[in-house]
């Protein structure tokens, strides 16, 4: 049994001949500060895809993961030694690196690989003989890839359209969808993920889409205190188990009355690091619990740009300039208007 | 200032062009459209157009906006008659397309849903006139006309309780897209690495 450097051992034992400082000559150092194995070996010539150090990892089988390693070599000059080494991860290979000169620092691109086993064996593994090495491995790691995962959509037994499963799923994650101009259905992200597309205006600049109409308002029917959530998932038994919570934001209340409005949501809030709907609603409304101008809808004349006019489309943010302030929006539908020599532009908004 | 040109040649709607050739399988004398994958060229019927309005998008009437199914409707005078020479069915594709120095884009996609034909009569002349309405739709239509029962991720988590079965957003459009019956822009996974074991 060979000893052990941080998890690493030969591969096969040294030929005969190779001189080392030590028995198997490995021994940890620092590289850049950071924890290092190095393999040093004299004089004596070493055999290709046998020589080098290895570790045995544990991984979950059908897990993908991602190798990296960093190597460096020593002082001693480098000409005619061993310099071309590859990562391998259960044998398979990655590409050779090959080191040039001493007190070079190089590193190995990833390897991805999928688990086969529950225990992975990683190795650095010199590609091309050649007689003595000093190098050392730094910077090496075995990470896993996980899609990540904010908060999660839990399972449901919704029977219904394509269309409403949509919904459910963008109404979970303040996400909105559209089928775009070519006929292909696209989901965009919350609006403040995205960037402000266009900037419509009441005033005349180059930079600015000059709306000829506009439906701004103010109006208390705008406001939303009291929203009922109703959760769906599946319970255990395999039926449905919806859970509804009612949102109320009292102060709203006290001053306009009750505003209700419903919303259907889909997620998984058992875990603690998972959003909640009430925070998902609270962001809905953060706006609306108060009476404020609203920008509803403009409409534009696409021949001021015909260029512009191509690059609308549903799902957008844009800012509008109405008397002195500015509304970032999110363009909720267009409708296009045409008779033979005008085209007009109703661009709607939804409400923040 | 804004300078109003007639639109003709600019914005375009636009059907597969059957009619120049012999025989289609699926559009020519046998009546069905099975075969619907060969799409030749497109021919435009603008020029005879008299309004032409495209709706899509969503409405914002409750707390987040529902998508609703995009609507192109156009009125044709005398020309393409059901009756007498039309060619073109419920279910054909139907494209508006925008020119824009020399380059072609799209303005709506989809497929004819109704076609109504009129023909009033001008008494002072007794001349018979057709106006042919169409009614196109997006791919939100078909995906209203395509049910799905539940939803379910792939298994995770060792209990209902704790999460077995849920999956995240992307997953989930992935999941769903399986049974769309129009081509859906899946948005990509995101991925993270989490370090297992280090030196």
């Amino acid at each position: 049994m060979s000893a052990t450097y941080s998890g690493f051992s030969l591969i096969s034992p040294l030929p005969a001949g190779v001189t080392a400082p030590s028995p198997e000559g490995l021994r940890r150092g620092l590289v850049n500060g950071q924890p290092s194995v190095w393999m040093d070996w004299g004089s004596g010539v070493l055999p290709a895809l046998t020589t080098g150090v290895q570790a045995l990892v544990p991984t979950v089988v059908g897990a993908q993961y991602v190798l990296r390693a960093s190597i460096a070599t020593g002082s001693r000059p480098i000409f005619g030694a061993a310099r071309k080494w590859a990562l391998r991860a259960n044998g398979i290979g990655g590409t050779i690196l090959a080191l040039s000169q001493s007190n070079e620092r190089n590193t190995f691109a990833p390897l991805y690989f999928t688990a086969t086993k529950t225990f992975t064996l990683i190795e650095v593994v010199l590609a091309e003989s050649g007689s003595g090495a000093e190098v050392g491995l730094y910077n090496m790691s075995l990470r896993q890839l996980n899609y990540e995962h904010p908060f999660k959509l839990r399972a449901t037994v919704f029977e219904s359209s394509l269309d409403n499963h949509f919904d459910l799923a963008c109404n979970s994650y303040a996400a909105s969808w559209h089928v775009d101009k070519s006929g292909i259905t696209k989901f965009v992200p919350s609006v403040t993920a995205i960037p402000v597309s266009h900037v419509f205006a009441d005033e005349q600049g180059e930079q600015f889409l000059e709306y000829v109409d506009i439906e701004a308002s103010y109006d208390t029917s705008s406001i939303v205190n009291e929203v009922e959530v109703t959760n769906k998932g599946v319970g255990g038994d395999g039926n449905a188990d919806d859970a509804t919570v009612i949102w109320q934001d009292l102060d709203s209340i006290g001053k306009y009355g009750i505003r209700r409005e419903t919303l259907t949501t889909n997620l998984n809030v058992w875990k603690k690091r998972e959003k909640s709907p009430e925070r998902l609603v609270q962001a809905l409304t953060a706006k609306r619990v108060n009476p404020r101008v609203s920008v509803s809808s403009l409409v534009w004349n696409a021949q001021q740009d015909i260029a512009a006019a191509n690059r609308l489309e549903v799902g957008q943010r844009a800012v509008v300039r109405y008397r002195g302030s500015e509304y970032d929006l999110q363009i909720v539908a267009l409708e296009h208007d045409m008779t033979p020599d005008r085209w007009l532009i109703k661009v709607y908004f939804n409400l923040p | 200032m804004i300078l109003e040109n007639a639109l003709i040649g600019t914005v375009d709607i636009q059907v597969p062009d059957v009619s120049d050739s012999g025989f289609y399988l699926s559009r020519s004398k046998l009546g069905t459209r099975m075969v619907d994958n060969a799409v030749p060229a497109w021919r435009t019927l603008t020029s005879n157009a008299t309004r032409v309005s495209i709706r899509r998008g969503a409405s914002a009437r409750g707390l987040v906006p529902e998508t609703d199914v995009g609507i192109m409707s156009f009125t044709l005078y005398n020309d393409e008659d059901p009756l007498v020479e039309s060619l073109l069915r419920p279910g054909d594709a139907i494209r508006a397309s925008l020119t824009l120095e020399g380059q072609s884009y799209p303005l709506f996609t989809g497929n004819i849903l109704d076609i109504e034909a009129e023909y009033p009569l001008n008494k002072n002349t007794g001349e018979e006139r057709t106006f042919v309405n169409f009614t196109a739709v997006d791919a939100v239509r078909t995906h209203t006309q395509t049910s799905r029962s539940g939803v379910r991720g792939s298994a995770g988590g060792s209990h209902w309780t704790s999460g077995m079965f849920a999956e995240s957003f992307e997953e989930r459009i992935a999941r769903l897209a399986a049974s769309s019956r129009a081509p859906i822009d899946v948005p990509p996974l995101k991925l993270v690495e989490r370090t297992v074991w280090s030196l």
